[in-house]
């Protein structure tokens, strides 16, 4: 498959293995057991799955965060290890899960992202990056003047939107995003994956999206693997395995999604202008 | 067990009606230069009922949780409004009369069941002292009592189960253990503050499902705090939606979901992704939630309403809209009007 | 949960200093509040330094001047404001160039662990791995000796001045510093904005430095300023056991423990320079303590 863009082949990592002081072997804990999954240019792939099944620690192990016990990551047809030059680096970037924790405190939204498009050489100069941060602001919808304010200034979903700006900076082909709405409010969700999806289709990024919520992964993407227990026990398209699971673990899942019942309103032709 | 839960102060002539809070006002700071995070709670509760409480963050929900158990966090203070609970008018009520509160009158269940156990006690022991400290019962009665509950919480095997340390329990089975020490010493109200929150979507179910089992089988009364409009749509029977420090709607929970007679409360539901809905659907809710502090005259959500007209920039009255429902909307025929044919 | 396991002995005595050079401080910011308490200990280690800074054009006479003709003079006697010591030399001048010495010491004592703590601290805590475990050992066998014996065997070794009594107390202080800082380390490197730089390539040091340090630098700031009075009140016990600064400087200790034949009959020779250390101390409590009730605060 010529075609693919990332390719991840028997990938497992072991947590805490190695020897006690007096050599009585640790058992080590398996957080991923060997998993396969490949993702084409311009995708949209989803890992789901409960908490510790793996799937943050898969998403670490492809933007480099993680070392792998075994297995290997291919990336535009070249190997992906732990070790990366620049351009491997930036080719991959992440969308973190919680924005209140994810930029740095003291430092002002401008300077991060100018530091980050230095320290990659996308610009040259101060002036440039100054500039480049403020496009990229745009870009994710915030205004120029947040170049100069500190995270604390704004709200969970104001700061998400600038950790999109961050992850695309360095202008990736594969966008990794762990569970990017899961730690905001239920009324700004819908505009984060809003710009994700836009984002995605305006700059051909292809997207490994990681969450737990189906109905996220049913609005946002074409293919899906279902993780329990370090492994990938059913994937294929997003239609299909969501609208037809065959294992007994997604019929679960899916079962004990929390689905509302159907609003019985009219939707509204235009909304009316406002005072 | 369950005999003994019914028998805690149930008058067969008192009233079904549990809890009732008015006009809750909470206040952080000196009254001229601080604000109130919560500006007109209303709620009630009666036995066997389980009501949710919707809201996002800042809308105060679970500061009104806290006022309700007596456990406001320090700097905060009631202003203003009244809180009843089952004859107890926590405003006012002496230290005896609190300590009565915790444990007797209310329960509380708290987001993350590791902090709210001791890691090194036995859960048993934690049930069962929690037992004692409200009944007068001998140790091997609060010992038999923790094994039953345990056992009602779905512990197989719960004898030995009740050695066990939190540590070597899953996080939902944690939770179970927090629920069992919130009822072991037999409240008629059970407070949940996100209860689900920190656990697994499979998990969230078989808990949720396990405290609609206690309302009715215990006869107690749930609140249940939570963001998640999934949540309370599987398991109320009566969603109280707050937004900003008001209670904005408040209705039996099919009918607010279905046909909301608040702005917000609909603005919420079209954001939500759902099973049949795409992301064209979607609809954000423009701007922003209020910031603690900030000025609100009027609807606090008329900022971000594609309904609002000048007048709701005046003074907001919550007005009874019929089949036991409640809205803070001024132009809720709007919304009534927009209810589709099929429904 | 797992930092609290590795080093529980090193971690009481930690917060004990913390303690112990806040009390005061913290008794009186109850009464004043934190703004006016940080203002009053700025003020007086302010004042104290600049004493300190210009003892030589503020000091009458030099200290080290001896008359004995004029000994044990009370004060206000002949010109002397404070009076005279046994061999005639003016004790308020003493009492000038000992605060620039204590002072001086003082500040070397601090910076030097300061520095040297957060940054192994700070690399150990990111790095983790057999580093980590190293300087936890570290830590463990330099916390398990009682300080102030520690210090005089090594004072033994290097021969008392100046200089050895910084590096005496630097080899053992920075211990304090480094802890502190791994175990901040640890909790921030697994925080989502130092993993998001990791993903942005930024070099580790710049990370540690530009990212980290700033939101790690508060407590070691808050531990220097009470450890500043711990400092001068052990460099005034080494003095007053014969183990500080060489005679004829004048510091805080020696005069102390020079006037003890006399305190019954010429009390102010010890109480003076008593009366200095109080102050001072009292400054640096103030300050650490509304530092660090600020940083609680947030």
């Amino acid at each position: 498959m010529a075609d693919q863009l990332l390719e991840v082949k028997d990938l497992c990592v072991h947590f805490g293995g190695g020897r006690t002081l007096l050599g009585k072997k640790k058992v080590p804990f398996e957080a991923l057991k060997g998993i396969d999954f490949s993702i084409a240019a311009g995708e949209a792939f989803a890992i789901v799955g409960e908490s510790g099944a793996g799937k943050s620690t898969a998403a670490r192990c492809v933007v480099g965060l993680q070392k792998s016990t075994r297995g290997e990551i291919t990336f535009q047809g070249a190997p992906l290890g732990f070790h990366r030059d620049r351009d491997q680096r930036r080719a991959v970037q992440m969308v973190f899960q919680d924005p209140y924790s994810s930029l740095s405190p003291r430092m002002t939204v401008g300077g991060a992202l100018a530091e980050l498009l230095r320290v990659n050489k996308v610009c040259g100069t101060k002036e440039a990056a100054r500039e480049r941060a403020g496009e990229l602001l745009e870009m994710v919808g915030m205004p120029p003047s947040a170049l100069d304010q500190r995270p604390r200034a704004f709200s969970g979903g104001q700061r998400q939107r600038i950790g999109i700006a961050r992850a695309i900076a360095l202008e990736p082909a594969l966008l990794v995003a762990d569970e990017p709405v899961s730690a905001l409010d239920v009324s700004i969700q819908a505009s984060i994956l809003g710009l994700l999806k836009r984002l995605q289709r305006e700059l051909g990024l292809t997207m490994l999206f990681i969450s737990h919520d189906l109905a996220v992964v049913r609005q946002l993407c074409d293919r899906v693997a279902v993780m329990c227990d370090g492994e990938i026990i059913e994937m294929g398209p997003v239609s299909e395995v969501l609208a037809a699971p065959r294992e007994e673990f997604t019929k679960n899942l899916l079962a004990a999604a929390t689905d509302l019942p159907d609003l019985e309103m009219e939707p509204l032709a235009a909304p009316p202008p406002k005072p | 067990m369950s005999a003994s839960v019914n028998g805690n102060g149930a008058d067969p002539v008192a009233s079904r009606s549990l809890l009732s809070v008015r006009d809750l006002r909470l206040g952080v700071g000196g009254e001229d230069s601080g604000f109130e995070p919560v500006v007109g709670a209303t709620l009630r509760a009666d036995r066997g009922e389980v009501v949710g409480v919707v809201g996002e963050s800042g809308s105060g929900k679970s500061l009104t949780m806290r006022a309700i158990a007596g456990l406001l966090p320090p700097g905060v203070e009631l202003r203003g409004g009244a809180i009843d609970v089952d004859g107890i008018d926590v405003a006012t009520a002496s230290k005896a009369q609190l300590r009565k509160l915790h444990g007797e009158k209310v329960g509380m269940i708290f987001q993350e069941p590791m902090t709210a156990l001791n890691p090194t006690m036995r859960i048993g022991t934690q049930i069962a002292e929690a037992a004692r400290a409200h009944h007068d019962v001998s140790r091997a009665e609060a010992k038999r009592r923790a094994i039953e509950l345990l056992g009602r919480m779905g512990f197989a095997d719960p004898e030995n189960r009740y050695r066990l340390y939190p540590h070597e329990l899953s996080g939902g089975m944690r939770q179970r253990v927090v629920i069992a020490i919130a009822l072991a010493g037999e409240p008629g109200l059970l407070l949940c503050d996100e209860p689900t929150t920190a656990l697994d979507a499979t998990v969230t179910m078989r808990v949720l499902d396990l405290l609609v089992g206690l309302a009715s089988e215990f006869d107690i009364g749930v609140i249940i705090v939570t963001h998640d409009l999934g949540v309370a749509a599987r398991i109320c029977d009566r969603i109280v939606v707050m937004y900003a420090g008001r209670m904005v709607e408040e209705g039996p929970a099919g009918e607010v979901l279905r046909r909301p007679r608040h702005p917000y409360t609909l603005a919420l539901l079209r954001a939500v992704p759902t099973r049949d809905s795409t992301i064209q659907d979607l609809r954000a809710i423009p701007g922003s939630p209020p910031r603690p502090g900030d000025d609100l005259p009027g609807c606090p959500f008329a900022p971000r309403c594609e309904f609002a007209e000048p007048a709701c920039l005046g003074p907001v009255e919550v007005t009874a809209v019929g089949d036991g429902r409640m809205t803070a909307c001024r132009r809720h025929e709007v919304l009534a009007g927009m209810v589709s044919a099929r429904g | 949960m797992t930092e609290e396991m590795i080093s529980p002995p090193a971690r009481v005595l930690d917060s004990d200093r913390g303690r112990i050079g806040r009390s005061i401080g913290g008794a009186v910011r109850r009464h004043v509040g934190g703004n006016v308490s940080l203002a009053i200990g700025i003020g007086i280690v302010g004042l104290m330094v600049l004493l300190a800074a210009f003892a030589s054009v503020i000091a009458p006479y030099d200290p080290l001047k001896q008359d004995v003709a004029n000994a044990l003079l009370a004060p206000g006697e002949a010109g002397h404001l404070l009076g005279t010591d046994q061999l005639g030399r003016d004790v308020l001048s003493r009492l000038l160039y000992g605060a620039r010495l204590d002072i001086f010491v003082a500040l070397g004592s601090v910076i030097f662990p300061f520095t040297i703590g957060i940054a192994i601290g700070i690399v150990a805590g990111f790095r983790g791995g057999w580093v980590d475990s190293l300087l936890v050992g570290v830590i463990d066998v330099v916390f398990a000796f009682p300080v102030l014996v520690l210090l005089i065997a090594l004072l033994f070794v290097l021969g008392p001045g100046i200089l050895t009594i910084i590096v005496a107390i630097t080899l053992v202080d920075w211990v304090a510093y480094a802890q502190l800082t791994r175990t901040s380390a640890r909790r921030e490197r697994n925080q989502e904005y130092i993993l998001a730089a990791r993903t942005g390539g930024i070099p580790v040091w710049r990370i540690l430095l530009r990212h980290m340090l700033p939101n790690i630098i508060a407590q070691p700031v808050v531990l220097a300023f009470s450890d500043a009075l711990l400092i001068i009140l052990t460099i005034t016990t080494l003095g007053f056991l014969g183990l500080g600064v060489p005679p004829p400087q004048p510091d805080w200790g020696t005069m102390i423990s020079e006037a003890q034949p006399y305190l019954s009959t010429q009390w102010w020779l010890g109480v003076a320079p008593g009366v200095a250390i109080i102050f001072t101390g009292l400054g640096l409590s103030l300050i650490a303590d509304s530092l660090a009730e600020r940083l609680d605060a947030r």
